[in-house]
């Protein structure tokens, strides 16, 4: 019998190896179970164990938000719906320094959200967004620095899907989680707010002000009343569907879903093709997540069965380490793998070790759940390697430097990280909102 | 087979064709799914709201319908390239290098499908032997959702296996 330390770095190793081959991350997980199967829950057997565990994982309503929500998000997308409000938002905003950063911010926020992915949200906005903010002479620092950042207040704010999916991996409950992240998604955006327009009105060269047309008071706020705040009405039939115990995370996200497509044809936007293509984009993503779920649960019952995780968590008791301690080590981890991997790999891959180290430590699962989303989404955007710096460098333009792309977003991860170290120093800051739900 | 390029030059054969439109056809079954599931749990909330009891089957038939998409739809998420994955070492690979990598991509997903394939297989069979059966609201042989996977698997051995030899599909890999 292998040392749980080689098990574990057998496991792990050849997984890290196996994704960093470019095979898509399901299948590598796919890969690396048959083998462990074999080895350590006793050959053919365990093979065949491995299927009933893929049922059992699958066969779940907990995941049943993950297509809801992705759902909901799609019909407001493809029906033009969530471009209206970013468009209403732009002119409401219109005589606010630093606009375009700030339209950057809400649009960022709506469509990670939608998409569940920052590297796209970057590789959208980089392409869209960041030509015009250039022409309009913005300073690439308050023009990259949002659009790179903004996935952070995504992961935290319903809806959320990679919170529903770490509640349906960890057993945390998705409830608290999409309820705990609410306040500080929204403190980070309203730091975000606060900081491009601090900094544009001390210096207004970061984000010249430009000739626009002229606009009355009338037209400027009419749009947000008619496409953004009826909208605000299906995050209240999320959150608050939820909250008053009305219906169970799962059900308030398919209302969520059924409301956008209300929205969307009240709206006059909702077309047969729209909707056609929601359902089938929809499908697409669900698999493709459904069938990393599945055999990254399979990977975590291997761990466990072949005495990894058990191993590390008895290693780990043996330092005596106070709860803080346990808990900035993890999130040292998911900072250093965000540097690599995106948020959803990363997840997979650290919680079937993570949850464990959690409860020896006694650490409030919500809390911990909130701080892991934050983290996650900072790693992505911390240099020198962050993925989605990489990703803006291939869609900015040419003459944009690396070391331009790192100063943009540095002053946003500062803001991420002293919310995060607030976060830690405060969990109330986290738990107070789902306390009151309880 | 190009050196440079992995996907072939090639005009596809009726019989290509057709596999690729019944892939096609299953992502349209597995978006009608989702959108049944929608409708589904909503009327269930709604009759709950009215009577002060749900759908009792509901939840149960919902699970099983997400589980069969996800096992019918996977074949043309990989058909489509957006199984995501981490694409870096490809990007930085020397154009030479990268139609091999691939092929080693595709010959890892078949081999680990071909085997999951036969092992769920292995499995549906014995439970089918056993008679097996799940009692819940809905009642049924325990072999009925395992027969998905070697289903599933089995026709995602065959799409890395085209993959491998060069039939890939102009697509939107997923790629991070």
């Amino acid at each position: 019998m292998l040392e749980w330390y080689w098990t574990l770095a057998f496991l792990l190793g050849s997984l890290l190896v196996i994704m960093f081959m470019g095979v898509p991350v399901a299948f590598g997980f796919l890969a690396i179970n048959m083998i462990g199967a074999w080895v350590f829950l006793g050959g053919w057997a365990g093979l065949q164990q491995v299927a009933h565990n893929t049922v059992d994982g699958l066969v779940s309503f907990s995941l049943t938000p993950i297509p809801m929500f992705l759902l909901m998000g799609e019909v407001l997308f493809r029906t033009g719906v969530a471009a209206r409000a970013i468009e209403a938002v732009d002119r409401l905003i219109i005589r606010v320094p630093g606009r375009l950063s700030l339209v950057a911010i809400a649009g960022g926020t709506v469509f990670a959200s939608l998409s569940g992915s920052t590297v796209a949200n970057t590789a959208m906005l980089g392409s869209s967004l960041l030509p015009d903010m250039r022409k309009r002479g913005y300073r690439p620092t308050i023009a990259m620095g949002p659009i790179m950042a903004v996935g952070g207040i995504a992961m935290l704010i319903p809806p959320s899907n990679l919170a529903v999916l770490l509640g349906s991996l960890s057993g945390i409950s998705i409830a608290d989680l999409l309820i705990g992240g609410i306040l500080p998604g929204l403190l980070i955006a309203v730091c975000f707010f606060a900081y491009v327009m601090v900094a544009c009105i001390l210096n207004p060269s970061l984000a010249p002000a430009y000739p626009l047309p002229p606009m009355t008071l009338r037209e400027r706020v009419m749009p947000f009343a008619i496409y953004v705040l009826p909208l605000l009405l299906l995050f209240v039939v999320v959150v608050g569907s939820i909250l008053a115990g009305i219906a169970t995370p799962s059900e308030s996200a398919a209302l969520g879903a059924a409301g956008a497509v209300v929205a969307a044809a009240g709206y006059r936007a909702l077309t047969w093709p729209a909707l056609r293509t929601s359902l089938i984009e929809t499908a697409k993503i669900t698999v493709m997540i459904f069938i990393i779920i599945a055999a990254s649960l399979s990977f975590s019952q291997i761990l466990g069965f072949s005495g990894a995780t058990n191993g590390l968590v008895a290693f780990i008791k043996t330092f005596d380490l106070p709860a803080l301690a346990i808990l900035l080590i993890m999130l040292g981890i998911l900072l250093v793998l965000g540097c690599f991997m995106d948020q959803l790999s990363m997840m997979m891959i650290t919680l079937p070790l993570f949850m464990p180290l959690a409860r020896l430590a006694e650490i409030d699962l919500v809390w911990f759940g909130i701080l892991m989303l934050l983290t996650l989404e900072i790693g992505l955007v911390t240099p020198p390697f962050g993925l989605v710096l990489f990703c803006m460098k291939g869609v900015a333009p040419p003459d944009i430097s690396m070391r331009q792309i790192y100063a943009a977003v540095v002053p946003f991860i500062v803001i991420e990280l002293l919310l995060l170290a607030a976060m830690v120093g405060y969990p109330p800051m986290v738990t107070w909102l789902p306390g009151l739900s309880r | 087979m190009p050196s440079e390029t992995y996907e072939r030059a090639w005009r596809p054969g009726p019989i290509l064709s057709a596999y690729w439109a019944a892939l096609d056809a299953t992502g349209v079954l597995c978006g009608v799914a989702i959108g049944l599931i929608c409708i589904g749990i909503c009327a269930d909330v709604a009759v709950r709201m009215v009577t002060g009891g749900g759908i009792s089957w509901m939840l149960e038939s919902i699970e099983y319908l997400q589980y069969a998409v996800v096992l019918t739809g996977a074949t043309w998420v990989l058909s489509r390239g957006a199984h995501v994955s981490l694409d870096i070492l490809i990007v930085l690979a020397p154009a030479r290098f990268r139609a091999r990598i691939q092929r080693m991509i595709c010959l890892v997903g078949l081999v680990a499908c071909a085997v999951f394939a036969a092992a769920s297989l292995g499995a549906t069979i014995d439970t089918w032997q056993t008679g097996g059966v799940i009692y819940k609201s809905v009642t049924m042989p325990e072999w009925w959702p395992l027969a998905f996977l070697p289903a599933g698997f089995a026709l995602m051995s065959i799409e890395f296996l085209l993959q491998l030899l060069g039939y890939v599909r102009p697509s939107e890999r997923a790629s991070i």
